[in-house]
């Protein structure tokens, strides 16, 4: 089989490919969002009739199993999020600043990572300085049992286990008018 | 294989693997296709075409092979969307939307944008990974929704229409019970 050798000419093209491809991969996560049409308001919607949250056992990023039910007697922020979800990305340093205040106030996060693999999701934490925990629903089964649409898609379960608050889309979760609504749970009948 | 091609894909895992890009180079990085905003009787909606370069690439990043992201980057006239409740307060209503309503006018034919759940049932019938089926099914805009106040949702909408034609688009919603319908006229697909 004959070669052709490659010559300047092919080089200088290829190299333009690779541009345009490299071009086109940083566009990728942001091209496919849009800011959020409601990012001034922050609201939490209460749950109609607050149905008790179904269990779920799934891996943390270490592979230990985490129940939901482990976490009776606490209020329980769940966040549906994937890394390539552009409103998912953008809400996940608040949700940190937000877990930052309310860990010692009897308040846990579980992050529901949909799809992917625990190294994309690692390499996107560490660049964010993520510490609460993630679990990783690789298969989605988890998370289409819950009543989840689209991405991101949080619930606030109550101390008894209730699914109190739901958000669709991204918060400011630091808010201060978020984080009264959260505590307020502790005190919810 | 074209070179810059197989380089592309070489550089693909470690690209990948890169921290995800900050806001600022997101808002420096734009679509030349024309945005459309708009807001009426409580939705709030942006509509964008998406150039099948873009589509191929994200579906190549999500694990879909060669063949298949062609397939969706040449079946799908992507446009990404978000869509939401445009209340500003608490107790007003909540807005609803089902895809299977909205009407896509071309030519003499009115067809819808064709749902997630469809796609779904394309994908078991290809061997594809497990894993580019989830991340399909969970980036493009849902099929049917309610939004409370605050709420909104983004995701690509797909119309099974050839790359370039032009389009009318007429949506419909609910709030409060009542429905409404608006037509945005002479959308394109992006080429």
């Amino acid at each position: 089989m004959k070669h052709r050798r490659s010559t300047p000419t092919d080089h200088k093209k290829a190299m333009s490919l690779v541009r345009i491809c490299l071009v086109m991969l940083c566009l990728i996560p942001l091209s496919l969002s849009l800011p959020s049409p409601c990012r001034a308001q922050q609201l939490l919607s209460p749950v109609p009739g607050k149905p008790m949250a179904r269990n779920f056992e799934l891996p943390d990023l270490d592979g230990r199993a985490i129940n939901l039910s482990a976490f009776k007697g606490y209020i329980v922020v769940i966040n549906f999020w994937a890394t390539w979800c552009p409103p998912c990305r953008a809400e996940i340093p608040s949700m940190q600043r937000a877990w930052t205040i309310l860990k010692e106030k009897n308040v846990v996060f579980l992050a529901i990572h949909v799809g992917g693999n625990e190294d994309q999701v690692w390499s996107f934490l560490t660049d964010m300085d993520v510490d609460f925990p993630v679990l990783m629903d690789t298969d989605s089964r988890v998370s289409r049992q819950w009543p989840v649409v689209g991405l991101p898609t949080t619930f606030v379960i109550d101390p008894k286990g209730k699914v109190a608050l739901r958000a669709i889309g991204g918060r400011k979760w630091d808010d201060p008018e978020i984080l009264d609504s959260i505590l307020a749970l502790a005190k919810s009948p | 294989m074209r070179p810059g091609f197989r380089l592309c894909l070489l550089f693909l895992p470690a690209l990948l693997a890169l921290p995800g890009l900050t806001t600022a180079q997101a808002q420096s990085l734009k679509l030349k296709t024309p945005l459309l905003k708009w807001q009426e009787n409580g939705l709030t909606l942006e509509l964008q075409a998406v150039p099948s370069d873009l589509v191929r690439a994200f579906f190549l990043a999500r694990g879909f092979d060669k063949a298949n992201a062609d397939l969706i980057a040449g079946q799908g006239c992507i446009f990404r969307s978000s869509i939401g409740n445009s209340a500003t307060k608490a107790n007003a209503p909540a807005v609803s939307i089902d895809l299977k309503n909205w009407h896509v006018l071309a030519g003499d034919k009115i067809t819808a944008p064709r749902p997630r759940e469809a796609w779904e049932d394309f994908w078991q019938k290809k061997k594809i990974p497990d894993r580019a089926k989830t991340a399909f099914y969970w980036a493009l805009m849902p099929t049917k929704q309610t939004w409370q106040p605050g709420d909104y949702n983004w995701g690509m909408i797909s119309f099974a229409l050839p790359a370039g034609t032009k389009f009318d688009l007429e949506i419909s919603w609910q709030r409060v019970g009542k429905p409404h319908k608006h037509l945005f006229k002479n959308l394109e697909c992006a080429k």
